[in-house]
């Protein structure tokens, strides 16, 4: 074959190749969008759930996912900045260092329903909590854990030594110069790492759907140790009944509702990102 | 593409109205991003000869000798106008195949950049290409190629090593070597020495001189005694303009221009 | 609060959250290597065979490891080729302003949580593939692959978009200086130089895969047992996280049956925890984690 036929050949299949992903994307977002939209009113948003799901809305589940997201967001977010400043400030040792690279990026790898596993053992069972949300957001606190770790250990790390020294040279002891000129930077990364680790957070549906949720009947909870209604749960209950068509409706509806908190993370995290980015540039 | 190469022989046989120029821009503006880079150009490259581009950085030596091969296609945002003439034929016009005119019109970088394969492959990669190669003629053609850039002596006896192995110096020898194998007309090298040392530096120029009587040198640097140690044409660039070009001695010695004055003898540019 | 105690508890804070979070992943595995102890003294090597009976006292898990291996297998072989070209056109060949655009709209589907794509591959994938193939049912092994498959591109494109765009521009020109075609820039420069984050990209989009549950739970079809003949995917199947998912709240807390279990989740968690600290190794992900 000639080399210009090869070339030709090439540039074909790879258009071809993204005109393929393309395709997937528009469908995908068509789908979701188009079903959604149709399913969603005032009423879906803010009536209760009734026949497991077929009828009535979803404001029981959009409470119970926001309510462990920003619990797990509240219990991730001190423990994830005080590691980052622990590996960039006082983990000197590169061996060390290598190791907690590799602890972090393996947390992140663990697949999500072994984290499920981990919770029914080990809150559920062991500590006999039974199905709790609160263990719920302990587990995706887990689960976001290495993302913000990350994210505030770049904006940590990339602040220049200079300003170190030059705080230790006025005379501050080291725990100043990290809560005065480190954590002020530190903080946004740790937020952008925190809205991307919720956006995923607020869509796992294997981690909690064995200690955290309830499929049908949950309302406000009225202490850690109850269960709550999930916005994936529930669309997981509805797609097992998806040759019901008013099961299948609210689904698309209660996907939607939840591509839009998704969309809603990413997108103030990018927001964040962007500012800071422009101030830092100053 | 036969058609293409009698059509170029032709002209090259009979044709050409400039038989000492091989290569030629005619009123050639090149903008990036509506910012003019080149303005009105016109220029001929001598045949067998160091045709050496000098001037200040951002003068747009760079963006002139890379498109004389179209690598210049690459960069985003970039315009050209007027036209490149290579044998009498236009190198813009839509039917030409950039691939055989890079094989005629081969180029050196600033960088050296060696191909994390072995130093024999680096040799053939671009030849491979172009024709199929017996094991034999493999060797032949690394052999004959790395012998004329002076390498073969130094690493004739581990062929198949990784040529990041080499120093920077042997690498851009590599480089050449490489560009020679594809058997080009025309030789475009932007900066090849700035980043080596004196004496790798050195060894690079002995080659260009023993070069040129195979091939047409186009040559670009901002060091102006190796300007004045190599070159036989001289062209002076500022500001996206040629100021004034010639022969080494008439632009050293009786430049026209007072700004061309100024910047060989004190290098200093005020265009 | 005097500044000398203020440095220690804040240098006692720092500490103790790294123990935390460094300490989970060993808790993890601890906890179900615990668990799973009591299956693998039990039943030893039966764990590998093909019959998981409960009232039998039967655990063999082979077949959720056959199931997890063929969705993965499928899903890499659909995704890897369609994913690289569309990496390269990006990179290479599209201009410079659409790039952030297709990059942005692919972390966008890279976003979509995994049981939308699985109400997804009930309401239309496996309608589509039980219609095409003529078939009882359309919750196959296939279509779980084919599912996982999309959810895993928009890895593998980003990935490996990253490592061919990271290539310095020098290879290229030197390439293209050579009168090499596009195509040969890329096979023959391009690709071999960012061979190890392509690698990289392709083994994350491989773990990411085989630790997936919800899609795969909901289109497989969740019957325990190995096709035959094995290639034969458009029958239903089962994968060790689509059983986990369907049958872990049926089994006893403490029995054979949950202990057995958890030892296929621990099989999941030692075989996705390699491929993903591997890939670290090929690649530095460091950045993208969070992008």
């Amino acid at each position: 074959m000639s080399r210009i036929l090869k070339n030709r050949l090439f540039s074909g299949i790879s258009w071809i190749s993204l005109g393929i992903c393309c395709l997937i994307l528009v469908f995908l977002i068509a789908v979701i969008a188009w079903n959604g939209i149709k399913a969603i009113n005032f009423d879906f948003l803010m009536s209760e759930s009734r026949h497991f799901g077929a009828s009535g809305g979803i404001y029981y589940q959009i409470v119970g996912s926001l309510l462990m997201v920003l619990v797990a967001a509240l219990i991730s977010l001190p423990l994830a900045l005080g590691t980052a400043v622990y590996k960039s400030e006082y983990l000197k040792n590169s061996k060390l260092q290598m190791l907690s690279d590799s602890l972090i990026y393996g947390l992140n790898g663990i697949p999500s329903i072994v984290f499920g596993l981990f919770g029914l053992i080990f809150f559920v069972n062991i500590l006999n909590t039974g199905i709790s949300w609160f263990v719920g957001s302990v587990i995706l606190a887990f689960m976001i854990l290495p993302t913000i770790v990350l994210a505030s250990y770049q904006s940590i790390n990339s602040i220049p030594d200079h300003y170190r020294e030059s705080a230790l040279a006025l005379g501050m002891d080291k725990w100043r110069v990290i809560t005065t000129v480190l954590l002020p930077q530190g903080i946004s990364g740790a937020v952008t790492g925190l809205l991307i680790g919720l956006a995923r957070a607020v869509g796992e549906t294997a981690p909690i759907m064995f200690i955290a949720t309830a499929y049908s009947g949950a309302r406000y909870p009225d202490s850690l140790l109850e269960p709550v209604a999930a916005l994936p749960t529930h669309i997981l209950a509805l797609a097992q009944q998806a040759t019901d068509p008013d099961a299948l409706q609210a689904a698309w509806g209660a996907s939607f509702v939840l591509i839009c908190l998704v969309t809603l993370f990413s997108i103030s995290a990018l927001f964040i990102r962007k500012r800071t980015q422009i101030l830092s540039e100053r | 593409m036969s058609e293409k190469h009698s059509t170029l022989k032709l002209i090259q046989n009979g044709l050409s109205k400039h038989p000492e120029s091989v290569l030629k821009a005619i009123n050639l503006s090149v903008w990036i991003n509506d910012s003019l880079i080149l303005n009105d150009i016109n220029l001929y490259v001598k045949r067998n000869r160091i045709n050496c581009i000098i001037g200040p950085s951002g003068a747009g030596k760079s963006t002139l000798i890379r498109s004389f091969n179209r690598i210049n296609d690459e960069t985003d945002g970039l315009r050209a106008k007027g036209s490149i003439r290579f044998n009498g034929s236009d190198i813009y016009d839509k039917d030409v195949d950039t691939s055989w005119l890079r094989s005629r019109i081969g180029m050196v970088f600033q960088k050296p950049a060696v191909f994390p394969v072995s130093i024999k492959a680096n040799v053939l990669m671009g030849i491979r290409h172009h024709r199929k190669l017996t094991r034999l003629e493999e060797l032949q053609v690394s052999e004959k190629n790395l012998k004329a850039v002076s390498l073969w002596a130094e690493v004739s006896h581990r062929l198949d090593d990784k040529a990041s192995s080499l120093s920077a110096g042997q690498q851009q020898r590599l480089c050449i070597a490489r560009t020679l194998a594809v058997e080009p007309r025309v030789i475009l090298l932007d900066e090849p020495t700035s980043a080596l040392d004196p004496v790798s530096s050195k060894s690079i120029e002995d080659l260009l001189i023993r070069m040129k009587q195979n091939y047409t040198i186009l040559f670009v640097t901002h060091n102006i005694p190796q300007a004045r140690r190599i070159a036989d044409e001289l062209i002076f660039m500022c500001d996206g303009k040629i100021i004034e070009a010639g022969p080494k001695k008439q632009l050293f010695n009786h430049p026209r221009k007072e700004a061309t004055k100024k910047y060989l003898g004190e290098d200093i540019c005020d265009c | 609060m005097p500044a000398l105690i203020t440095d220690k508890v804040g240098k006692n804070y720092v500490l103790f959250s790294t123990l935390i979070s460094a300490g989970v992943i060993f808790m993890i595995l601890l906890m179900l290597l615990i668990y799973s102890w009591e299956a693998i003294t039990q039943n030893g090597w039966q764990l590998f065979t093909t019959v998981w009976n409960p009232p039998a006292g039967q655990f063999g898990i082979a077949s959720m490891l056959y199931g997890t291996v063929a969705v993965t297998v499928i899903a890499v072989a659909l995704a890897v080729p369609i994913g690289l070209m569309s990496a390269i056109m990006i990179s290479e060949i599209l201009p410079g302003r659409y790039r952030v655009m297709v990059k942005s709209l692919l972390e966008l589907l890279a976003g979509i949580p995994s049981i939308i794509y699985g109400l997804i591959g009930v309401a239309f994938f496996s309608l589509w593939i039980g219609n095409i193939f003529e078939l009882d049912t359309g919750r196959t092994i296939l279509t779980g692959g084919i599912l996982l498959a999309i959810m895993i591109l928009p890895i593998i494109i980003t990935l490996s978009e990253d490592a061919i765009h990271n290539v310095p521009d020098i290879y290229r020109e030197a390439a293209f200086g050579l009168g090499l075609y596009r195509h040969e820039v890329i096979f023959s420069t391009l690709l071999p130089i960012a061979r190890a984050d392509i690698a990289g990209a392709v083994l994350l989009g491989l773990g990411r895969a085989m630790g997936e549950t919800m899609a795969v739970m909901l289109v497989i079809g969740s019957i325990d047992r190995i096709p035959s003949p094995v290639f034969n995917t458009l029958v239903p199947g089962q994968t060790i996280t689509s059983k986990l998912g369907r049958e872990i709240t049926e089994s006893a807390f403490g029995s054979v049956h949950f202990s057995s279990m958890i030892f296929m989740g621990l099989m999941l968690l030692i075989i996705v925890l390699g491929i993903t600290l591997i890939a670290q190794r090929f690649i530095k992900l460091r950045s993208r984690l969070y992008e």
